[in-house]
């Protein structure tokens, strides 16, 4: 019987039995549970389901609140993906190149704190700052004499609101991930280049910029995160979405259906079709990394 | 693949303060060094002025809030927002739950993933890989479609409106963590364990005395990025939580925010904002070096 | 507004609260606690201190406050959740306009079922008669009208008097009103105008037209040509430049900091605007559109009850009770909200305008029929903001609107 006991208290699945029970009940299970749910009416209240096939499916594609939260989620990623790479590289491609080692710490500090935030409070520290009225961005407007904006109100305007926050509060990571890149290239490589008569410019782009490849699609899959998934801690409290979903995504578009309206059939839908086109993008993603991502 | 793995499994090599005084790289003679200063002042001026306007706004008296200024600091500064906040919003209540919250994230899915990584990357037993894909496998699934039957059943088994409902589905997805882990794990050498083994210390030894102490390091950075992460959870929150006092600091600005319907409290509501963001940003500038390689090391790969 | 309990109020209240008390003390088992759910922010707000006083008469009965969001919708949206998951109000402040989406959807209870065709009767004959058939649904009582709010100007007497405008002047129609807003933009140099941009303000401009939002018949006719008129002179303002747009607490941050002149919003709002303006603050009732008679709307809450525990409802009872008495209602009114009791109590100061409308007669807030009403809500809402900002025409947008809400009505 002891002998058992102890088989038994060295078997793995003591160890390995809650991760994979917590993935099976946290994902799996509601992953199946979803698409089964896409195909009914669930109400909340009286517990009850309806069948309804592929109304919802069809549905949530002929919704025009649908078609707009893609659009803006397409904006966002064009808008982001840019912003995100380019601005941070640029800065590190620039930082790593300034002699003198305090500032450059103080830059490197002063540049990454907003990335510590959350998505609220970046966006409660904007929202006072974008306010039409007595809002900061409009005093600076005014006083170099540039009539002042809606920002959050104005329908086409509210998008690139949340964009600047976004973009704020998330360049600094981006641009520690690449000074640490740097600084895994060679020296060797750098100098060779250096003393084949290679410009700055050159050194970075023909150089580095390979070598940090990893990096540079690590922040494009973070981006894509970012924007399909952690933004709507700032949308929700910027605009909920508004003015009359300008702003919103598709995961906010999912979150006014299933929990403002509580159509938790539809909602299910909307969730497969989000899915569907996340693992589109990521399959993308990882095609072309394939390709142009090098590892030593 | 030797710098990345390197970079990967003992991550306290990694060195964040590298990459900033490379003076083997062609740097520019004195006027470019002279410009590039000047440019990077302006990019962090221009990063930190939302902050300082969030300071500012958080000392200043009521009438200063809302004069068109642009004035760093106001002229009176006062505590006043301070003490109206927390007689608004049960702010200090909301802090409590954030911690409660973050810490029993981080802790769980530790609890869950270390034996899990330890077991998928050590020991060896039938069905190891398969299970491995199992909860691996997770990272590759999108949030969204975990969503809604979760907040059904946490509805449903009467967990609505409580921390545990946030809780204990945000540690099931620790797929991440478990998949990090075990590859430390597979970094340690053979002849560790098998020295134990020999001593006849059970798998459990082997884990907590052994194996643990080698990887602290990968340990440190998922348990920070775990508690950050759970830190600024915002959606799951938000759909779970309901009475005032049960919200976390993320969802609590929200509703802070949205008080403006009643009234607008900029004063109050910047001066939260400033609490809310103290604590992080405090942490960050103590623990720089092993926040930045907790990132650094997730990302780098 | 004092919370000095005299002599002679404590020993009615008393008496008013003895003989049921008493009566049904056997009814309740030891401290029976109800959730009540609110919208209100703020521990000094009135809400807080009519459940402290209350609380405080040690009746075997102690309420919680539960403030679950800011907005109708929002707690709406979350007692739906919190009933399913079997953590419901017992009392809950119940939007106007969701008055049939809470008997329907959320099970608002009949008070006559609860607690029989008396009480209730002894209940709801506190309020005035014209206000009670606004909390039946349906003729079923499901709710006690202890809010109710209605459209205003909160008109900044500084700027106004700087402009060298009338400081007592009313305008009776929008038509007297836009050129004067005019005037202060023009002289002072701020915006002139500002209103609020949900379903109730237009809701008003569409009744003083002569339309509807719903009919009697719970008919979507907000494309009627006389809320297409009442619509046209609510964007008027923004055409002329004297409006530019924002939410409201934009709205509410900007009138308070002094840079608009004059703004049209909810009369329950007064003592907190007046508290943070640093000018001087005249309140003015609504004006009407020119050739029509006034019809103004209502709105605020009623209380209902969600409960099914009969232990929870008889608290309820109680709660209600002290909330009709004239103790009770006395710290209500440090709100803002309109006397709608039969209670003696004097007008707040500063709510004249808002109880001279009152006593003009007010209609219901329009009320969105259906399971789907709360959607219904907000999809309408959609729509106004979409013609707010130019983005459609007003017949078209007004017609979109109807089309969508009859879609949803219809399901």
């Amino acid at each position: 019987m002891t002998v058992a006991w102890r088989r038994l208290e060295r078997s793995p699945w003591w160890f390995a039995g809650p991760a994979v029970a917590a993935a099976v009940a946290f994902v799996w299970l509601p992953m199946v549970a979803t698409f089964g749910l896409s195909f009914i009416d669930w109400s909340l209240l009286r517990q009850e389901a309806t069948w309804r096939g592929i109304a919802h499916y069809g549905g949530t594609v002929a919704n025009p609140d649908f078609h707009l939260a893609l659009g803006n989620t397409a904006i966002y990623l064009a808008a982001l993906l840019p912003l995100q790479i380019g601005v941070p590289l640029t800065l590190a491609f620039a930082l790593v190149r300034v002699r003198a080692r305090l500032p450059g710490r103080v830059y490197r500090t002063a540049l990454f704190a907003p990335s510590v935030l959350s998505f609220p409070i970046a966006a409660v520290v904007w929202l006072w700052m974008f306010n039409p009225t007595v809002g900061v961005l409009n005093t600076l407007l005014g006083n170099v004499g540039l009539a002042p904006q809606r920002w959050l109100s104005d329908p086409g305007l509210a998008i690139w609101g949340v964009i600047a926050v976004a973009f704020w509060k998330s360049f600094g990571l981006n641009l520690l991930i690449f000074l640490a890149a740097l600084a895994n290239v060679p020296a060797e490589v750098t100098e060779a280049a250096r003393i084949d008569g290679a410009s700055p410019f050159r050194q970075a782009v023909d150089i580095e910029l390979p070598l940090i490849s990893p990096a540079l699609f690590f922040a494009v899959v973070t981006t894509v995160i970012i924007v399909l998934d952690e933004i709507v801690g700032a949308v929700d409290v910027l605009t909920e979405g508004g003015p009359f979903r300008m702003s919103s995504n598709l995961l906010y578009f999912l979150y006014e259906r299933g929990f403002r309206h509580f159509q938790f059939g539809e909602a299910a839908a909307v969730a497969v079709l989000i899915a569907a086109m996340v693992a589109a993008v990521t399959w993308a993603q990882f095609r072309f990394g394939e390709r142009h991502v090098h590892y030593d | 693949m030797s710098t990345t793995t390197d970079t990967l499994t003992l991550p306290a090599r990694a060195r964040p303060s590298a990459g900033v005084h490379r003076s083997r790289r062609t740097a520019p003679p004195a006027v470019g060094q002279i410009a590039l200063h000047a440019a990077f002042v302006l990019a962090c001026v221009a990063t930190l002025f939302p902050l300082a306007w969030m300071l500012r706004t958080a000392f200043a008296p009521p009438d200063d809030v809302f004069r068109a200024t642009l004035s760093l600091w106001p002229d009176d500064p006062t505590l006043g927002n301070f003490a109206k906040a927390f007689r608004l919003h049960p702010v200090a209540t909301w802090f409590v739950n954030s911690l409660v919250v973050a810490g029993a994230i981080a802790l769980g899915k530790l609890a869950i993933a270390l034996p899990a990584s330890f077991a998928f990357g050590v020991m060896s037993f039938r069905g190891r890989d398969a299970a491995f894909g199992l909860v691996v496998g997770t990272m590759t699934v999108p949030y969204v479609i975990t969503l809604l039957p979760t907040y059904v059943a946490v509805v449903g088994v009467g967990l609505y409106d409580t921390l545990p409902g946030v809780i204990i589905p945000t540690i099931g997805h620790c797929g991440f963590v478990v998949f990090f882990l075990r590859q430390a794990f597979k970094a340690l050498p053979r002849e560790l364990f098998e020295a134990a083994r020999i001593d006849g210390a059970g798998p459990w030894r082997q884990l907590l005395t052994i194996a643990l102490p080698n990887v602290w390091g990968a340990v440190a950075a998922m348990a920070v990025l775990s508690f950050l992460g759970a830190w600024n959870l915002y959606l799951w929150p938000h759909l779970i939580l309901d009475a005032a006092e049960h919200k976390t600091l993320s969802i609590g600005l929200k509703l802070f925010a949205t008080t403006g319907e009643q009234g607008g409290e900029w004063g109050p509501l910047m001066a939260t904002a400033l609490l809310a963001a103290v604590p992080v940003v405090a942490l960050y500038l103590l623990a720089q070096r092993q926040i930045v390689s907790a990132f650094v090391t997730s990302g780098v790969r | 507004m004092s919370q000095a309990l005299t002599r002679r109020n404590f020993s009615l209240a008393a008496a008013a609260l003895a003989a049921p008390a008493l009566l049904s003390r056997a009814a309740l088992g030891s401290d029976a606690k109800i959730d009540l759910v609110h919208l209100f922010s703020g521990a000094e707000h009135p809400i807080q201190k009519v459940i402290r006083a209350f609380n405080d008469k040690n009746t075997g009965v102690t309420v919680v406050s539960r403030q679950d969001g800011t907005t109708y919708e929002a707690i709406t949206q979350k007692a739906m959740s919190s009933i399913a998951a079997g953590r419901g109000p017992a009392l809950m402040t119940t939007g106007w306009k969701l008055g049939d989406f809470a008997k329907r959807t959320l099970g608002a209870k009949d008070f006559r079922e609860i607690f029989g065709v008396d009480r209730t009767a002894a209940l709801l004959d506190r309020f005035r008669p014209r206000i009670r058939p606004l909390a039946e649904i349906g003729g079923v009582p499901i709710g006690l009208p202890w809010s109710m709010s209605t459209p205003v100007l909160y008109i900044n007497q500084t700027l106004w008097t700087a402009a060298g405008l009338d400081p007592a002047a009313e305008p009776r129609t929008v038509e007297e009103l836009y050129p004067m807003v005019r005037q202060l933009q023009d002289k002072t140099g701020k915006q002139g105008l500002c209103y609020e941009v949900n379903e109730w303000l237009p809701q008003a401009f569409i009744q003083n037209a002569g339309g509807n939002v719903i009919d009697a018949n719970g008919q979507a006719v907000m494309d009627s040509p006389a809320a297409v008129k009442g619509i046209e002179a609510f964007v008027q303002p923004r055409r002329d430049g004297l409006w530019r747009v924002m939410t409201i607490s934009e709205m509410l941050a900007a009138f308070q900091a002094g840079a608009i002149g004059v703004m049209a919003s909810s009369s329950a709002r007064q003592s907190g605007v007046r508290q943070a303006a640093g000018f001087d603050l005249r309140l003015a009732q609504m004006p009407g559109l020119a050739g029509h008679s006034r019809r103004m709307n209502s709105g605020g809450n009623f209380l209902a009850v969600y409960s099914s525990n009969k232990e929870q409802q008889e608290a309820a009872y109680r709660f209600m009770q002290f909330i009709a008495s004239r103790e009770g209602f006395e710290i209500w009114l440090g709100t803002g909200y309109l006397n709608v009791t039969t209670n003696d109590i004097p007008v707040q100061p500063g709510n004249e305008a808002a109880n001279a409308q009152l006593e003009g007669g007010l209609t219901s807030e329009t009320i969105w029929p259906g399971p789907r009403g709360l959607e219904a809500l907000t999809v309408h809402i959609d729509w106004i903001t979409k013609i707010v900002n130019g983005a459609v025409s007003v017949p078209d947008g007004l017609r979109g609107s109807r089309a969508a809400v009859e879609k949803l009505t219809a399901a």
